[in-house]
Order: structure tokens, then sequence, then C-alpha cells
């Protein structure tokens, strides 16, 4: 078991520092059938970085580290794949802008890889998942690869826009996990950093009412991130072990202006809801100092799963997307010391789930088999895996065939000799 | 007009497809948001842009009259829903004229049978009810009688002694001096003349009714049938005023409140006449109000009201697409959780009775107003 | 043919698959093929229009049209044809019209309304409206425009709320496309009908496959886009500004800043937003006439009382300070109706645009150069490119302007910001010129200044709209195109499904 979600490591790794470097690896990859798997950071929670075939070649992408172009007017940037939300962060504060961070991905993380793959970003639910703008690389064959404004020959570096036609190929690369092509490029977007900033708790007894909570404060637009974490996941947040009497579930809400009013009318308003919904928001913490603090932390520089692994503990998180129906059915499969994080989304149509599993570090097999038949029992229950990780990936292929079969042919299309990241997505 | 006039007018409508639809806040049902009773059974060129296209077509010779040309214009119940939309706000396709243009200009042999007829449209049988009316004291204006107003005999009353009777015994208790004329009745005209594309013909009755009118001094006249006001108001040049009989029960029970009915709740039918070209929704629901009625309007009322499916002569030229366009109507009307229709119009109430929905009584809404000032003979 | 036809009265019913010469008249023309673009897009009949009453039905015309080598074509509302219900192959195609498929059905657990093509913007927002629930409508089209037109086949922006929420393509959550073989695709929130109401995977989101390929991956019989709650309070906010830049600097501070839920930019002549809005079309046309010289801004806001009021108070301050003008609530009357905008619904509204504004109905107001995306600052730069054009083209014309109704006139583009493709840091947004022309005559002059145009989005290398016959897709972005005539190869092998419109007729 090289990881969690693998058993094969790569044979060797090749580190180019441009994107005439990737199309030259593609092309040899091709001529002799050498799987490639690329990897930005690395920091994807399911290892689909990591080879599930031998032989294999990592091809590195993070020397390719350049912010290729900042647009502090348009507040968007060009970005290479190596580039991580350390340094972009840094780049943009000194532009009064910020990054949005992904729910447990570190600052080494790699921005282009991140919103690729569609992790999950705390800034979602008033932002939705529409960060990557456009993008260039090679397809899987060699040929290369652009979107809209990106693949227009024009020699200007601000080519942010679609084009919106074939907006399937705009979107083709993402949550691919590496299967089609590699991506040298993309233009993404920033958001307004913010002097004012709070965060505000509501304390829920149970999943159901978390729920309800979520949907009730995003109706009102007015949080710039929202999510619910029970007990075992907030502990991690703010690295702190809290009170027993602590109701097993907290809203927190993260309100942003540019001024202090901005900040007063949305409290009150959030507040008028939290009346309504029986309970109240607070801005502390029962039994945490600076639980504010700490959170508006984990948003900017997110601490990744080294926060989840303690005391000689693994970690793995379960990706999902459920239906509020789902959620408590999907609750109850996992037991008590799982932490649990979920993001409203579509105004509360749907949220991202993300259990988890802990287990102690030399239980990894017995974990996986733990793991395997709760994701069985999660897909009998419909729900979505929209990042499937390689060790449940046929499975759910198997129950959207129509879906993979389509996405087959488009991967047999662009990636004739199955080179690029085989076995992954269940293609 | 010239082909050329027909063309210009045409190439107002841009084919946004608002006349569609029904343009209000909310509907229960998506079902309810539609309009124009062909276009939408038929969709296409059935749609009021369908046979815009198809004037436009006819006039730059890009197309030839064909049967289905001459079915889609057919199938149209002329109910104004479509110019009427169009001119609150959009670009004012004038519809109405075109399509009446259409059917001036079909050629016969593709008129459908019943509207091949035009002179029959307009014959006085030698055999009618009228004299019913005097027993009712109303004067006739052939005997030399003087009256400013006089009560319009269309074609639906000319034998029909249950109405007359009805009418004439409203008349009588209008407190109005209302005449009319009997043994020779102004032409008995309503659309079927320009449904049937006869506008010549039309014109030569209009003429003939605006002399006598003058002639007699006739300043107002109460029209019973909606379309026989509409084609009257349009075309007549003789000065005088031209209401619907709605008004007239409005102002008899605001002058002195009636018998209250305690039915269960009714809907309202617009005529299509009464409503949209003429512009009367307020009188119908005033008497609706004064005889105690609750009123559960259908979501397609007053200016979006949907036509029955009588309109364009459709009881002459189609009465099975007539009875088709009615079910739909009726849906609507069940819809409300009303028992009963009611309606201001003869074609109105004659094709929604065609339909026989169970458990929906269709009334006119004279038959009611007779009643409640104690009318007892048949209603 | 003839065997196709007789094939498909036996799947639909005899009634249903019209062949007529006024048929193929309706359906092969529109206000655009006659008012001009028919030099680029001339009228082209289809053979044989179809009626399906379900997906099984239209998976069966498929299989026959596949079988006998038929291209099919889809039209929404069939409101502006030219874009790409206008068959590419004359009097040898099927176009599928949708109106016998009208259901809709509201899913508030999953927020999601699920609809069938014949159904039009109003009837959905009707029925939503009741239920204190909002979508993302498409700010223009029409009250008669297919709901999926705007979703597929246009950016669906919705100006008023668009910087919020993004267009069409940002709100759809899943898709049911019967593709070239047949077979049925449930994409997103309806691959199960228990899905979440979330487009993306598993894996690459096959929700976007039939977006702006105008049914040329497959047909979609039935969609599900995503649903709001209603904000308590929708204000708008409407102000001039002296110069386009003003209006843009300010514009940008507003982005920046994050407020409001939608905007839009205007250049002189402010033609979209009258002829949306207003009640009356003349009531549009005055307020055209009234602002040759205008620049504003407009945007909304939405939310509590309080959200509203701070916000809209904020963004006065932001645009006074560039030299913006409030306008006084009597003009901002005629347009008002992006509030209903803003809150969730369609708005009343038609393609006046499409139409002249003087009222003569031998003119036409086209659109010479449309949907082009960028950003602000490149609609601007755009913009006063494109008006310098037009007043050189009169200055060698000098008659269009010596005339009561000028006889070429130009109305102004249109920068819109809106969450477009991605952020709200990305003030992008089209750009539109409408030419309003009393004499067919005057096509020539359109046609030239129309040229000029082109050149200059090429030069600033403006992404494409792609929509309808926009042949940019397939000669500038060569690295796009390339990889979408893949997909095509995959999803349509025969090429049958409307060929010569999102993708060249092979020779």
């Amino acid at each position: 078991m090289t990881s969690f979600f693998s058993d094969c490591e790569p044979i060797r790794r090749l580190r180019p520092s441009s994107a005439e470097e990737v199309q030259e690896i593609i092309y040899e990859a091709n001529q002799d059938g050498t799987p490639l798997v690329s990897v930005s950071s690395g920091t994807n929670l399911q290892d689909t970085h990591l080879p599930s075939v031998k032989n294999a070649i990592s091809v590195d992408l993070s020397q390719m580290n350049r912010i290729l172009y900042l647009d502090p007017k348009n507040r968007n940037a060009v970005i290479e794949p190596g580039v991580t939300f350390r340094q972009l962060e840094a780049a943009c504060i000194a532009e009064g802008l910020r990054t949005l961070s992904a729910i447990d991905v570190p600052e080494s993380g790699s921005v282009l890889g991140t919103y690729l793959e569609m992790m999950p970003l705390f800034g979602w639910t008033k932002y939705h998942p529409w960060e990557m703008l456009t993008m260039r690389g090679f397809r899987a064959d060699g040929k290369p690869f652009a979107t809209g404004q990106m693949a227009m020959s024009q020699d200007r570096p601000d080519k942010y826009a679609w084009g919106l036609s074939y907006a399937q190929v705009a979107r083709l690369f993402c949550q691919a996990q590496g299967t089609l092509g590699i991506i040298t490029a993309a233009a993404v977007t920033l958001k307004t950093a913010t002097p004012e900033n709070e965060v505000l708790f509501f304390s829920c007894r149970n999943i159901d009412q978390a729920m309800g909570a979520l949907k009730a404060f995003v109706a009102t637009e007015e949080p710039h991130e929202i999510f619910a974490v029970n007990n075992v996941y907030l502990s991690d947040l703010l690295s702190e072990k809290l009170p027993a009497d602590l109701p097993p579930w907290t809203v927190i809400v993260v309100i942003r202006g540019l001024e202090t009013d901005e900040l007063a009318y949305k409290k009150k308003d959030l507040g008028s809801v939290a009346k309504q919904l029986k309970g109240e928001l607070r801005i502390d913490l029962q039994g945490s100092k600076k639980a504010g603090e700490r959170i508006l932390t984990e948003i900017r520089t997110p601490g990744g799963p080294a926060i989840h692994r303690r005391e000689g503990m693994g970690w793995i998180p379960v990706v999902t997307i459920v239906t509020a129906s789902q959620v408590k059915k999907s609750a109850d499969l996992f037991p008590r010391n799982s932490g649990a994080i979920l993001l409203p989304l579509q105004a509360g149509g749907c949220f991202y789930y993300q259990p988890d599993l802990r287990y102690t570090i030399g239980e990894e097999a017995k974990t996986r088999r733990k793991y395997l038949a709760v994701c069985e029992k999660l897909l009998q229950a419909r729900v979505m895996f929209p990042r499937p990780s390689a060790l449940v990936a046929k499975q759910v292929a198997h129950r959207y065939p129509d879906n993979f079969g389509l996405l087959r042919s488009i991967k047999k299309a662009v990636d004739p000799k199955n080179i690029m990241n085989p076995g992954k997505l269940g293609l | 007009m010239t082909k050329e006039e027909l063309l210009k007018l045409a190439l107002h409508c841009n084919r946004c497809g608002t006349c569609r639809g029904v343009i209000q806040d909310t509907t229960p049902d998506p079902a309810f948001s539609t309009q124009c009773p062909c276009g939408m059974t038929f969709f296409g060129a059935y749609e009021p842009a369908g046979l815009m296209y198809a004037a436009r077509g006819i006039a730059t010779g890009a197309l030839q009259w064909d049967k289905t040309i001459a079915n889609c214009l057919f199938s149209c119940t002329l109910c104004g829903y479509c110019d009427d939309l169009c001119s609150r706000g959009y670009r004012h396709t004038p519809a109405v004229s075109i399509l009446e243009e259409l059917r001036r200009i079909v050629p016969q042999e593709l008129k459908p049978k019943g509207l091949q007829r035009p002179a029959q449209s307009i014959k006085i049988p030698s055999v009618n009810k009228l004299s019913i009316l005097k027993e009712y004291g109303l004067p006739d204006l052939m005997d030399g009688k003087q009256a400013g107003i006089i009560l319009f005999i269309d074609r639906s009353l000319l034998t029909n002694r249950t109405k007359l009777r009805e009418l004439g015994f409203l008349m009588q208790k209008s407190g109005k001096r209302v005449g009319y004329f009997s043994q020779n009745p102004l032409p008995p005209i309503d659309t079927i003349l320009l449904n049937g594309g006869y506008q010549g013909v039309l014109e030569k009755c209009i003429e003939e009714i605006d002399s006598r009118l003058k002639t007699h001094k006739v300043k107002q006249v109460i029209c019973y049938n909606p379309e026989s006001l509409s084609v009257l108001k349009r075309f007549s040049r003789s000065g005088a005023e031209f209401i619907p009989v709605t008004r007239l029960y409005a102002e008899m029970i605001k002058k002195k409140p009636v018998r209250k009915f305690k039915f269960p709740a009714v809907t309202y039918q617009d005529p299509c006449h009464l409503g949209r070209y003429a512009q009367e929704y307020r009188t119908p629901r005033e008497v609706i109000g004064g005889l105690g009625l609750t009123l559960k309007e259908m979501w397609r009322s007053g200016y979006n009201s949907l036509c029955c499916g009588a309109g364009g002569s459709m009881l002459l030229a189609n009465p099975t697409l007539a009875r088709r366009y009615a079910k739909t109507r009726l849906e609507e009307a069940k819809a409300t959780g009303a028992k009963i229709v009611l309606t201001a119009c003869p074609n109105c109430t004659a094709n929604l009775k065609l339909v026989k929905p169970n458990a929906m009584k269709i009334v006119d809404i004279t038959s009611l107003m007779a009643q409640a000032y104690g009318y007892k003979g048949k209603a | 043919m003839s065997t196709g036809v007789n094939q498909l009265k036996k799947i639909v019913g005899g009634e249903w698959v019209r062949t007529d010469p006024l048929t193929g008249y309706y359906y092969g023309s529109d206000v655009m093929t006659y008012f001009g673009q028919g030099a680029i897009y001339p009228e082209t009949h289809p053979l044989a229009v179809v009626y399906p009453g379900s997906v099984k039905e239209v998976q069966a015309i498929i299989n026959v049209a596949r079988k006998n080598n038929i291209p099919v074509y889809a039209i929404g509302g069939g409101t502006v044809i030219l874009i790409g219900s206008i068959p590419g192959k004359p009097d040898c195609a099927i176009t599928l019209d949708f109106h016998r498929m009208q259901r809709v059905e509201v899913d508030q657990d999953r927020m999601v309304v699920r609809v069938q093509p014949g159904a039009t913007g109003i009837q959905v927002s009707q029925f939503i409206r009741q239920m204190a629930i909002g979508y993302r409508p498409y700010f223009g089209g029409s009250p008669g425009t297919s709901l999926f037109v705007p979703y597929q086949m246009f950016t669906g922006q919705n100006k008023m709320a668009g910087y919020q929420d993004g267009m069409g393509i940002n709100c759809v959550s899943g898709m049911e496309i019967v593709l070239s073989n047949g077979k049925i695709l449930r994409t997103g929130s309806m691959a199960d009908p228990k899905s979440p109401a979330w487009p993306h995977g598993p894996g690459p989101a096959l929700t976007f496959l039939p977006f702006f390929v105008n049914g040329g991956y497959g047909i979609v019989t039935e969609m599900e886009f995503r649903l709001f709650p209603t904000p308590k309070q929708v204000r708008s906010l409407w102000v001039t500004f002296p110069t386009l830049d003003a209006a843009v600097n300010a514009m940008y501070e507003v982005m920046k800043k994050e407020y409001a839920c939608g905007a839009t930019v205007m250049g002189p002549g402010c033609w979209t937003q009258a002829l949306y809005s207003s009640q009356h079309w003349q009531e549009g046309a005055h307020f055209i006439m009234a602002t040759q010289d205008v620049n504003l801004i407009g945007m909304a806001f939405r939310g509590s009382d309080a959200k509203v009021a701070f916000e809209r108070r904020a963004c006065v301050r932001i645009l006074e300070k560039y030299g913006g003008i409030v306008m006084p609530e009597w003009m901002v009357a005629v347009l008002d109706g992006h509030e209903a905008n803003a809150a969730g619904w369609q708005q009343c509204n038609s393609p006046k645009i499409a139409s002249t504004l003087n009222g003569k109905s031998d003119a036409g107001g086209i659109f010479i150069s449309g949907g082009v995306f960028d950003s602000l600052e490149k609609l601007a730069e755009y913009m006063d490119q494109g008006m310098k054009i037009y007043q050189n083209a009169c200055k060698e014309n000098p008659e269009f302007l010596n005339h009561p109704h000028p006889k070429v006139r130009l109305y102004a583009s249109c920068g819109q910001t809106y969450l477009a493709m991605g952020g709200h840091s990305n003030g992008a947004g089209e750009v539109i010129f409408v030419v309003d022309f009393t004499r067919r005559e005057f096509l020539p002059i359109v046609g030239a200044i129309k040229a000029q145009f082109d050149n200059l989005i090429n030069k600033i290398g403006m992404a494409p709209l792609g929509a309808g016959r926009d042949q940019r897709m397939w000669t500038e972005c060569p690295d796009h195109f390339s990889t979408a005539k893949l997909i095509k190869s995959i999803v349509d092998p025969q090429g049958f499904l409307s060929p010569g419109v999102s993708f060249p007729l092979e020779e």
C-alpha cells in the first residue's frame, strides 16, 4: 500500500519546467505507451496523483510555478500548476485581494490543481463553483488544448472568457483526475480582501437542525462562508478539546465587509433568522477562546489533513454531494469518532458532505474495507461521489453506465494509448 | 387592402411569441399560461405568428393559397388576444385586420362550407318571433313609433322565443323606452360576414343600418350579442352609441338592488367580443356582484380571457373544433372550483353547452337577470 | 425521404408531421433573415417539422433520421430561429418542435425545477412565483421563448442578478439528452431521481454537453435548473454618466466591493434596458431617443431591507464619485421591469430589438455585432471604437442624418457585467450593437459597418459568443474547436444533428 488509496508508486519522476517540455513528455509516452500521472502538489485528499498501475511516470508540475499574470483590476490571475495558495495569496495581499481556499487543502496546495479537480471551496456557497475560467495544456494524445479566449492567438495576457461554445470542452478537464491530459496554465478568479471579518456560531442539536439552519442563513445571501461541522471536526479546526456538553453540530457563519456598518446589518439580519430558528447566533463558542480567529485563519490558510491526523491517527475523507434527505441516513453510517463538514450548495438544494474515517496507523487494510463498505452503502442510497477515489471509481462508474460509457469514448478518443493516469475514474 | 399594405402590416410581427402566453404574475398550472386556441392546440403555423407569416408569404408571392393555409386560417377563432396583447406593449401587429383581410382574399372554394353562403347569415326568416317584444311594451319603430334607444336583434334572437321574452321583460323593467324594428328588422349582423371574408356584404348592411338609425333618430343601440356589438362599434358611422346589454343591467341594479341568489360560487367567461373587442370587462362583473354571486375568476380572465372556441364562426365552420376548444376552456373553469359558468354571449353559451361538461352549468347572465327581476317564464 | 416521413408519421401521428409549404416557410425564416441577415443566413426550409410528444418519440425520431441520413434541427420557442434552428441544409431536414412537451415540475426539497423544452420562461415563472421561489431567468428574449433557449443557446444572462448568479449555464443542474444513437443520457441532478441538484460529476460534468451546440451533440428533452428563495426586497438603481470611461471605472469599483446582485453598463442610446423592460414599445423607444448621449449603469440589489438599503447607498456614493447622476424615479419607472428579473422571474418583454424603433414596418433593428465576451475595460474600448466607426460612416454618408427619422441609427452597444463564465471579478459581458434602419437599401452600408466591427473584434481578440452561425469559434479558437470536433465525432459520428450550425458542413 503506497497510500490508503493506492498500491502503486511511480517508477520515475519528471519535473518539466515549461509547457513545451510537458508536450514532449506526452509525445514520448505515447510512443511507448508509458503511463503518466500528473501531480502539482498532491493535496487532493484522495491521492489521485498516485498511479493505479505499475511502471507509471510521475509528471511533477511543481516547478512550473509562475504567476503569469496578476490582474488586480479584473481580479483574476493566470497561473501555472505549481503555483501554491501560499504563493498566490502573498501576491494578492499587496493588491487587496485574496484567493478562494479549499476545505482541507493546505497552503502548499496547487491552486490550479485544486480548482481543476473542483475541490470544494469555502467560498462555494457565495461564489459558486466557477473559479476556473480558461485553461490551456495538452490532451493525452499530445495535441494542444485550450478553452475560449486562451485558444485565440492574440498576444494579450488577459484571456478569461470561455467563448461559451462547446461548453463541454471548457469543463472537460475539470474533475477528470488527469485522465484526459495535462493543463499547463489557467486563468482563475480572485476575490477582494475585506478588512472587517467576523465569525458567528449557531449550535445545533443534530444534523437535521444544522441543515435547516444552513438553508435559512444561506437564503439571506449575506454569509461569505457558511458551513456546519460536527464536534469532532470542530475540535480539529480549533486545535482544542471542546466541552462535553457542546451541542453536537455547529453552524459557522462568516460575514465580511469593507466597513463595520456592513457587518452590523448582517449580524442583525442573521440574528433574526437565528431567532426564528429558536436559537442564537453567538460571536463566541462556548468553551473556546478565539474560536472566531481560528476559523478565519483556517479559511485563509487551511491546515489540510494534518489538523485531522493527530495522535497517531489516520484520516480518510469521504467526498460526497448529497440531498437533505440523504444526509441523515449517510451520517448514521459513520462511527462516533468521525468528523464531518457540511457545505450548503445551490441555495440549500444540496450539500457538500464530507464525513471521515479515522483509524489507528497500521490498520489501513481494515479501514480500507470499512471505507469500501460504507461507500457501497452510500452508493446504494444514491449519494453522489463527484470525484470518486481510485478505490470506488469502478463502483461509481457502474452506477452511471451511460455517463461513463460516453466518458470512456471521449477518453479513448483523446487518449488512444491510455497513457494518462490509467485506471482512474473507472474509465 | 393591397398586397403591399398587407405585407407592411404583417411585417410588424417579429414572432416574439408573447401572444402564445398570458402575462400575469402567477398561475397554479403552467397549462393555464397558454393562449390562442388554435396555437395552443396545433402549434407551429397555427400560432398567431404563423398566420402572420402566412400573410407575409401570400403578400410576397412566396406562398400560394392551399388547403393547409386555409385550414390554419379557419382554425383561428379571431378572439383578438394576439392583437390586443401586442397593442398593449409590443409591436402592435394588427393581427385582426390581417386575419380578416386573409379571410377576404382566400379563394372561395377553400373556405369552410359553413361560411360559403354569406346571404344565409343575414337572411331574415319569413316567420320570426319578434312580435314577442310587443307583449312587453317595446315600441315598434316600423309602426311609426319613436324611441331613441333600440334593442338590436341579431341572428341568434330572430327565432329564439325564450331569449326574446327574457330581453323584452328586462327592457320593460329597465324603465327606459327601448324600441325595435319588427317586420323589417335591421340586417341581423354579427361577425359571420367578417369571418367569412364578405366585407363587401357587411359594408352594405352597415350602410342600411346607419341609414335607418339616422332616419329614426336612434341614439343608442343595445346589443345582446357581443359579436353584433363589436361589429357595429367598429364599422357604423351613424353616430349612435352601441352599448352591451350588460351595461344596461349594471345600471338597473345600481338604481334598484334586486333579489340576491344563493348559488355556489360561479365563474365567468369573458366573451371575446364583449371583452377584448368592446373593452367591456367591468359591467358584467358588477352585475354578477349585484346578483349576490361569489365570483371565482379563471386565471385567464379579463383581457387575458381564453376564447371559448366559438369565435370566428367556428360553430359553422368547424363545430368539432369548436367543441375541442371549449373543452380546454372548461377545464380551467372546473379548476376554479365553481359549479356554474356565467356567460354574456349566445355563442359562448351554445359552444360551452355543447361539450356537456359534468357538473358544470352554463348560464346566460340575461337569464339570471330576468329571474332576479321576477321573470316567471322559462329561463 | 418519403419513407422517412411515413415512418415519422407512424411515430408521432399524422397530424404531428407537417410538410406543407406554410410550415416550411414559417420554420425557414424569421425577422433576421428578412431584415438583413438574409445575406448571411438565407431562408432555409426544412422538409418536415415534427412535433414529438415524449422522449420516447424523440428517440424513435432520431433513429429514423439516423437510418435515413436525415439532418435534424431543434427549435425552442422559434422567436429568433436564425441562431440555430434554421436548417443548415435546405429542403432535406427535419426540424423538431417541442411544443407538445411542456411539462413543468418543481422539487422544492432539491430546489430545482424540471422542465421540458416546450415550456416557456413565462410559464415557469408564473408557476413558481406563487411558491415564493424564483430562478435566474434570461432577462431578454420574450415570454414566448422556450426556457431551453437561454439556458442552452444563449448565455442566458440575467444582468440584474447575473453578477451574483451567473448565466444559464451556471444555473443548470442536470439534463436528459437523446444522443444520435437514440440512447438517453441523463446527467448531473437528473442522473438519478434522487440525485442531488449538482451538475458536476461524477467525474467531468457531461451536463454542459449540449450548451451552445444548438442540438449538435444531442437533443435535450428535459432539464433541471436551480431555484432560489425569493428575496425580501429588490430595488434597482440607474445612474447616468457623461463618459463611458467614467461608467466603466465606477463599475470596477462596485465590482471590487462586491455590491449589487447584477449590473450592466450601457453606451449611448441605452436601448436594451428600455426595450426589455418597458411596458409599451413606444415608452422604450422614447427612452432610447432621450438617452442618445447618455451612458448608463443599471444595477439591482436584493435581500433584506437593510442589505438593499446599505448596498444601494454605498453604490450611489461610489457612482457619484465618478460623476454619475442618479436618475429620477419617474425615469426609472420605464426600467423597473428589471426588478422582477432580479427577484427571480421572467420579465415580460420581447425582442423589440429585432424590429424597428421608429414604428415603421419596413425597417428593422438588427444586431450587427453581438455577443462578444471580454472584460469590461475591453468592452468599453470596443464600444468606443465602434461608435467612432459609426460616426465615420455617417460622415461619409451624410444623408443618414438629414432626415426626420435618421435612416441609419446606431444604438448603443451594451456591456454587461455579470458572472460570465466564472468570477465575480471578471467584469466580462457581452457587447451588442444594433442598427435601426428605415429602408432595406441601406443594408449594404450596415453590412460595411458590420465588417469593420468584425475586424475590431478580431484585433482586440474578444471571445466569440459562438451562437448560431457565428463561425469565429471555428476559425479563431483552433485548440478549443479541435477538441469540440473530436467530441462531435464521438457523439454524432454520422454528423446528422444540426449540420452546418455549430459545426461547419463537411464538404
